[in-house]
């Protein structure tokens, strides 16, 4: 019988720590209460029904006990356990950086229903084998423009002039696009070819689908990935752990033997305003 | 002024310091020694000083020994053709247990966690290749633990030797995913092993 201090929550299980000698905190980001934290107690035994279902990467119905310290996990049905996605390095490690930046970038029990929607399907993504470069940047975006701080892309920052396809700047201080006029005036922008704010803005008008078939050479990729590495910094301040392992394994070129390196340029998406 | 005895609340604090030991657990095992004899006390703080000073890492296999080679290392009864890659020293008692196994260990210290920091080179992993060139290793037998961190590891291992030829194989899951493998029953970790497979 549910009491008085049961309740339910779904979610993703972002975090985990060992604790004691058979236990794990979990810490889910929920679909209704934003980031939660939670005792498993015996999850680590071997053959605990908990212990599958509260691992990192997975997603589930969770029973709860409020507690006036971490609440308890009680009870748990796995929703998705993304096998596929945990059978491989990259997959893997591009899904456990997603977790570490909702992790980094949220507080508990704030609510963000849109943030969820958006890891859950970047996790469905992941598993179906569309772990790209591609997704990372559109979920980068996307999780700025859930948090209030989506960068400016259509006027400059300083003087408000309507930008042109000329060569600006990006300042992750100043919060957007910056015109070559005001670009000298500002310590950290970074020069922004026309071709990565097409990038940008055409994330922020078409879906993870349609994103994520983008192809950039190379150059550009880089180029759009340095731009939200320094907002992602300037706003968590601090540096993603995980995102050194995703550039170790790229570097080591482990998983990356037949990447295509096509150019964006002539897409016809890509050139609607 | 704190009503507690100075002596008392340092050895609480070095004690809450140990995993799952909170502050009081510390207390409890503070006033159950209060309460020991002299000889007892005197033996635990004896063998607690004996222990940092008479082991050593093994240089082989990085097993925690008190001589090195380990005991294991050195044994020549054992099948030198198969390498155990295991997280932690304390696995290895688990592996020994199951009576299924009569190869060599390498214990990697840990395992990979992108999210806490912890690369390949805080771990012994390089430290594989060499040994499966030195003592002519014909399979790798992945045990790392079967969670997100302990397949990444093993993954990560996996594309390390492949490379060299051998043949890398993972336990079975007869363990359940989240799992400690310090804390498997025997009867589950030796189906584990009869049942490990190709990875
Ligand atoms: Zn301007
Ligand atoms: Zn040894």
């Amino acid at each position: 019988m549910a009491g008085p201090r049961d309740y339910q929550v779904e979610g993703l299980v972002i975090r985990d720590a060992v604790v004691g000698e058979r236990d794990r905190v979990v810490v889910l980001f929920s679909r209704d209460e934003g980031k939660l934290s939670f005792i498993a107690r015996g999850a680590r035994r071997p053959g605990s029904s908990l212990g599958p279902c509260v691992q990192r990467l997975t997603r589930g119905r969770f029973q709860c006990v409020r507690r006036r310290s971490l609440d308890l996990i009680t009870q748990a049905v796995t929703v998705e356990s993304y096998a596929r996605l945990k059978a491989d390095l990259w997959p893997m490690s591009c899904a456990l950086y997603l977790a570490e930046l909702v992790d980094s970038s949220t507080v508990e029990g704030a609510a963000n229903r849109r943030l969820y929607d958006l890891l859950v399907q970047a996790m469905d993504t992941i598993d179906q084998g569309g772990g790209n470069d591609m997704l990372l940047r559109f979920f980068e975006l996307r999780l700025l423009e859930q948090l209030g701080f989506c960068p400016s892309l259509r006027r400059c920052v300083a003087c408000n002039a309507v930008l042109q396809p000329v060569a600006n700047s990006l300042s992750a201080r100043q919060g957007g696009a910056m015109c070559p006029a005001c670009t000298p005036f500002c310590e950290d922008a970074l020069p922004l070819s026309v071709d990565a704010l097409k990038v940008l803005r055409f994330y922020l008008a078409n879906d993870m689908d349609m994103s994520c078939r983008a192809r950039l050479s190379a150059q550009l990729a880089a180029e759009v990935e340095e731009h939200l590495r320094r907002f992602l910094d300037s706003i968590l301040q601090k540096e993603l752990k995980s995102r050194a392992w995703l550039s170790r394994l790229r570097a080591e070129a482990l998983l990356t033997g037949n990447r295509e390196e096509p150019t964006i340029a002539r897409r016809p998406e890509l050139e609607q305003d | 002024m704190s009503v507690t005895a100075e002596p008392i609340t340092r050895v609480v604090a070095a004690l809450s310091k140990l995993p799952g030991i909170g502050p009081k657990s510390a207390q409890r095992l503070v006033y159950h020694l209060l309460q020991s004899s002299d000889q007892d006390v005197e033996e635990l703080a004896n063998s607690l000083l004996a222990l940092k000073g008479s082991l050593t890492l093994c240089s082989k296999c990085f097993n925690v020994s008190d001589s090195d080679p380990c005991s294991i290392c050195a044994d020549y009864q054992r099948d030198s053709a198969l390498l155990c890659v295991v997280e932690r020293p304390a696995d290895i008692p688990s592996v020994e247990r199951t009576g299924k196994y009569n190869g060599l260990y390498h214990v990697l210290h840990g395992a990979l966690s992108p999210s806490r920091g912890i690369g390949p080179d805080d771990l012994r992993i390089r430290e594989i290749a060499l040994r499966v060139r030195q003592i002519g290793v014909q399979e790798v037998i992945l045990a790392t633990n079967p969670t997100v961190e302990g397949e990444a590891t093993a993954m990560y291992v996996r594309q390390q030797v492949s490379p060299l030829g051998v043949r890398v194989s993972r336990l079975a899951r007869g363990l359940p995913f989240g799992a400690d493998i310090e804390y498997a029953d025997d009867i589950t970790l030796g189906q584990a092993f009869d049942s490990r497979q190709g990875f």
